[in-house]
């Protein structure tokens, strides 16, 4: 503790000072017998050295060095020092003090309203509601009832079913949560068409499914079912089903989602190909030409074959494609050699597709 | 060494003690600084008396020796010396009989 202390004292006002005399380690020898708190002591000259030590101490210094010594202060540090030469600045004083106050001051006034959560109702009349209970932009922040605004929050709104308003320094936060029901209402009412749209994820193209990961809507189809073009995968119209009586008795809702997943599917694709039967001009490594016309050996139709494949796939195959299996099959007919190909790839083939509640039912499409 | 003689010489405030790392000297139970510049450190540990026939009383010193000497430190009969150390000497005056 009293070590402590000591260094408290010391780095709260340390000062240097250069002592002047002769025999010096008379002075030191005193200074140390006495209990005096000395550091770096460092001899710059023969009759000098320079040292740091506390402000009490430097007094207790003076009275042993008397007029035997000269002593000089060469700089104080520390933050009693410190805060006693900002003191010795009024003006810069006054500033600072105006300058946080104007600080503090502005913090109790609202700057901006951030509103999350909301769906179907507009922010506009949500901000409208909000300034007629006195939370505004500019507003003074301790003169909000912050209760009254949320209830006028819930009498304005009835398709809101929670509303917490909050205040993080200068900006205020208004989170919502709303209910669909009133959604429903409106669907009811041919005069309103609502604009409530939600996405399906139907199939590209045709093939057998792999792998499927809905992340969001409901899957409609399994691992191992074969898909037809722009059958529905996974769907955002999300039945909930009810839990408790009293529910079951209003009957089961739905909940709609944009469907988001991952669909792999081993989709099969049919490839003809043609190319020429015949070689013409055939040389020897001479350079001697042996034959006018010869036919293509079977290794030479299968590369120009696998060329013309992989021509293919790249115009026509998505990139995240990958070739499972191969066939190819070679029918000469006339100058031409057909080739037949089979491919069965493993692709993505969930797309997007948007739907409307209310509208014409575009949940099956045509296959 | 055992434990008890180890004990004894800690906790023995009587002669000179210095403790040498690499860059520094820690001398301890100082009671006065003899001799100061920026080459040498000269200190004082007190007398030490000899039993025998003349019961006498000899002081002891410790000398630093190095270049650029800072005491880091003085507090408490304890001297902090740093800077390029070359060596630390025991001194003692000699025996008058």
């Amino acid at each position: 503790m009293g070590e402590a202390l000591r260094r408290l004292n010391f780095y709260s006002h340390r000062i240097h000072i250069k002592v002047e005399g002769f025999r010096l380690e008379r002075l030191l020898d005193q200074a140390l017998k006495a209990g005096l708190d000395l550091k770096a002591v460092r001899m710059t000259e023969d009759n000098a050295l320079t040292c740091w030590l506390s402000r009490e101490d430097l007094k207790r210094l003076r009275h042993f060095a008397k007029s035997a010594y000269r002593i000089t202060v060469l700089q104080q540090s520390g933050p009693v020092p410190q805060a006693k030469s900002i003191l010795q600045r009024p003006a810069f004083v006054i500033g600072f003090v105006l300058a946080l106050t104007f600080v503090i001051w502005q913090s109790f006034f609202v700057r901006s309203i951030e509103i999350s959560g909301y769906r179907g109702i507009p922010e506009e009349a949500l901000l409208r509601c909000l300034q007629e209970n006195g939370i505004r932009k500019g507003a003074c922040r301790p003169d909000i009832d912050w209760e009254a605004a949320e209830q006028a929050i819930y009498d304005t709104f009835p398709q809101v079913t929670w509303a917490k308003l909050a205040y993080k320094g200068q900006k205020v936060y208004l989170y919502l949560s709303e209910t669909d029901r009133d959604l429903y209402q409106k669907e009811e009412t041919a005069d309103a068409p609502t604009q409530q749209v939600y996405t399906d994820l139907v199939a590209s193209c045709s093939g057998y499914i792999q792998t499927i990961y809905p992340y969001s809507g409901l899957a409609l189809v399994e691992e191992g079912d074969y898909v037809k073009k722009g059958q529905i995968l996974i769907t955002g119209k999300v039945p909930i089903e009810p839990t408790t009586y009293d529910e079951e008795s209003e009957g089961g809702r739905i909940y709609f989602v944009n469907a988001k997943g991952e669909v792999w599917a081993r989709v099969p694709y049919y490839v003809t190909l043609r190319q020429e039967r015949y070689l013409w001009g055939e040389k020897t490594e001479n350079g001697k030409i042996v034959a006018d016309r010869a036919e293509k050996t079977e290794d030479q139709a299968k590369r120009r074959a696998e060329q013309q494949l992989r021509l293919w796939t790249a115009e026509n195959l998505p990139e995240n494609a990958e070739i499972l299996k191969k066939s190819l099959k070679f029918t000469r007919n006339g100058n031409i050699i057909e080739v037949s190909v089979l491919l069965e790839v493993r692709q993505q083939i969930a797309a997007q597709q948007e739907e409307q509640i209310g509208e014409t039912d575009t949940d099956t499409p045509d296959h | 060494m055992n434990i008890l003689e180890e004990m004894r010489r800690d906790l023995d405030f009587t002669g000179p003690r210095v403790i040498i790392t690499d860059g520094q000297v820690l001398l301890e139970n100082v009671s006065g600084i003899v001799m100061l510049s920026e080459n040498a450190i000269t200190v004082s540990h007190g007398l030490k008396h000899c039993s025998g026939l003349q019961k006498t009383a000899r002081p002891r010193y410790t000398t630093v020796t190095g270049k650029h000497l800072v005491i880091r430190e003085i507090y408490e009969g304890r001297l902090l010396i740093g800077g390029s150390i070359e060596k630390a000497e025991f001194l003692q005056s000699p025996d008058p009989y």
